[in-house]
């Protein structure tokens, strides 16, 4: 999910639509909610015309200590990885 | 709009934050969609029924976390209402009234008993939790209709 927001700001929808199927809309914005609670995410609401009708939609950026937890997630991932030479 | 009715449901039973965070962006996607294509399909809705359920979760989560730090208190006065209601509970079978002895005191008398007990105690347990439980909004905010 980060990964997805890294290159710009994005709805839930949008995030469900880039993932490829990764995502499920039932659960996105659950999932977003608690990173956001976590300081992963910011979001923001969006900039309405004047006139509009609905709830505003919401936009997702990933926070500075986001990216640096998913950094050294994948560092702690490849570093448990097993290597071929190691698995046997 | 479609999703009005979801919005009220949730600013009734969620914390604010968590409906600004977890069901408001579901049911601002279900309108834009609703819009776009001037028509919801039910799984836009299943969407926002989980959402609603999952919001509903983390607030009870988060709430039973919060109580933890009154747990002593809660304990005490479960304690407190506890002893006073079981001695009720023993003047009124007349267990205090001198007639103990005519009582033949077997494992089904025991078990009954604790039962007694036991349902006092949750009683006073879930009376004791709901003075100490995080507030939830009483007045309910006027959705866009």
């Amino acid at each position: 999910m980060l990964d997805l927001l890294e290159s710009s700001e994005r709805y839930g929808l949008e995030l469900v639509d880039a993932s490829g199927g990764r995502l499920k809309r039932g659960s996105i914005y659950v999932t977003l909610g608690r990173m956001e609670a976590k300081g992963f995410v910011a979001s923001r609401q969006e900039d309405r015309a004047p006139g509009a009708i609905g709830l505003p939609r919401r936009l997702y950026r990933p926070t500075a200590y986001g990216l640096k937890v998913r950094d050294a997630y994948r560092l702690l991932r490849d570093a448990l990885a097993l290597k071929p030479a190691e698995a046997k | 709009m479609p999703g009005n009715w979801v919005a009220r449901v949730g600013l009734r039973l969620l914390h604010r934050d968590t409906f600004e965070m977890m069901l408001s962006p579901a049911i601002a996607d279900l309108q834009f969609e609703t819009i776009a294509r001037s028509a919801a399909r039910p799984g836009d809705y299943c969407a926002v029924f989980r959402a609603l359920l999952g919001a509903l979760w983390f607030d009870l989560s988060s709430d039973l976390l919060a109580l933890k730090s009154d747990a002593e208190t809660i304990a005490l006065l479960t304690l407190l209402q506890t002893s006073y209601y079981t001695f009720m509970l023993v003047l009124l079978s007349g267990l205090g009234t001198g007639t103990l002895a005519a009582f033949e005191m077997d494992s089904e008398l025991v078990t009954r008993a604790l039962s007694y007990v036991a349902g006092v105690t949750v009683a006073c347990l879930l009376t004791s939790s709901a003075c100490f439980w995080p507030p939830r909004r009483t007045c309910q905010t006027r959705a866009e209709d």
